[in-house]
């Protein structure tokens, strides 16, 4: 016997996504889903991110994905800004189950805006949703440029697009301008800022950006 | 890999509905899965067949279909067939083109006895 389903698969996930949603909004956090392939430099960029935040008086706090480890999260507790992990055990994303159950040990009437880092993955992270405002990739010019049409669905549903590592592209054959393209193909909305964690170059228009978003929130 | 979790998922909608029939076996499960996420149909029968073990879907077979990616443009409405993830509107060079068809992962029919 034939039986008729049509059901969504990702459905159990984008519900709780939605309660994430509900959990965030009363206090407005801005919530980034930071993506990328293993090494890119997000934890990096969050150091210099959270670095800058502060001294301009945001509040931020971090959910920490990592499938082992808690190597990201020391690297952050310097800033004593609220961290939560989570250890994905064998899974190599996140998704809205673990982010919820993490977001009861943060206090969200205490954040601004509100980073997750995913785990380090171009593939898997961008198909569940976590109740995020914005997914934001990483790619490092170390990476190479065709990138973008071998994972077109992260970068179709990315807001925005840091290419990192700047300060290498002498030593390698990364063309910024064809890696600009190929994601500008398959996404022509994507915000795409080339910086350097390491020198700082560009970081002032990220900054901006997350800025801007969180006044965008706010005033709505 | 995130097949695993999707597998587990789609196992969770099959038993789910093989009990609201009162069937006993599980024998296709039958998927529709848009273009642009990816699937690789391969690893997720292997995860499948894995997890399956001991349930009503033991030895189910999953068969594909996967959708190709259709664009729709919006300042001409013009739908279109997306190549190569090229979001560009042949009719007027738009590139504010929505995804209309391609996104889908669903569960589409099971075959059960
Ligand atoms: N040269 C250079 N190195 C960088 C830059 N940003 C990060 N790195 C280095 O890249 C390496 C990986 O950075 P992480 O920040 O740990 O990368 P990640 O994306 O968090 O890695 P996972 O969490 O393991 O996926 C580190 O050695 C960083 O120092 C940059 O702008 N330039
Ligand atoms: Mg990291
Ligand atoms: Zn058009």
């Amino acid at each position: 016997m034939k039986v008729t389903v049509l059901n969504n698969i990702l459905e159990a996930n984008d519900i709780i996504a939605d309660e994430i949603r509900g959990i965030l909004a009363p206090n407005r956090v801005l919530a980034i889903n930071m993506m990328s392939s293993p090494g890119a430099g997000k934890t990096t960029l969050l150091e210099r991110t959270i670095e800058r935040l502060k001294a301009d008086g945001v509040r931020v706090g971090v959910i920490e994905g990592d499938i082992a480890t808690t190597r990201d999260s020391d690297r952050l507790r310097k800033f004593d800004v609220p961290i939560v992990q989570i250890n994905t055990g064998s899974a190599c994303h996140l998704d809205a189950n673990m982010t919820k159950s993490a977001l009861t040990n943060l206090d969200c009437s205490s954040i601004d805006v509100l980073f997750v880092e995913n785990v380090g993955n171009l593939v898997c992270p961008a198909e569940f949703k976590i109740g995020e405002d914005h997914k934001v990739m990483l790619l490092s010019v170390t990476e190479g440029d065709e990138k973008p049409l071998k994972y077109p669905l992260m970068f179709r549903e990315s807001s925005a697009m840091l290419i990192n590592k700047i300060d290498l592209l002498p030593y390698t054959n990364f063309k910024m301008d064809e890696a600009k393209e190929n994601a500008l193909r398959i996404n022509p909305r994507l915000m795409i800022l080339p910086l350097s964690c390491t020198t700082g170059q560009g970081l002032d228009a990220w900054l901006n950006w997350v800025k801007a978003e969180l006044a965008a929130k706010r005033k709505n | 890999m995130h097949e695993m979790s999707i597998a587990q998922s789609i196992l969770r909608i099959v038993l789910a509905e093989a009990q609201r029939n009162g069937a006993r076996k599980i024998k296709t499960v039958r998927i529709r899965a848009g273009e642009l996420r990816g699937i690789v149909p391969s690893q997720l029968s292997f995860f499948f067949q894995f997890i399956t073990k001991d349930t009503f879907a033991e030895g189910a077979t999953l068969d594909f279909e996967i959708v190709p990616i259709k664009g729709k443009c919006k300042p001409c409405d013009n739908v279109f067939p997306v190549l190569n993830f090229e979001f560009i509107c042949p009719n007027c060079a738009s590139k504010d083109v929505d995804v209309v068809e391609g996104m889908e992962l669903a569960v589409k029919e099971i075959e059960i006895e």
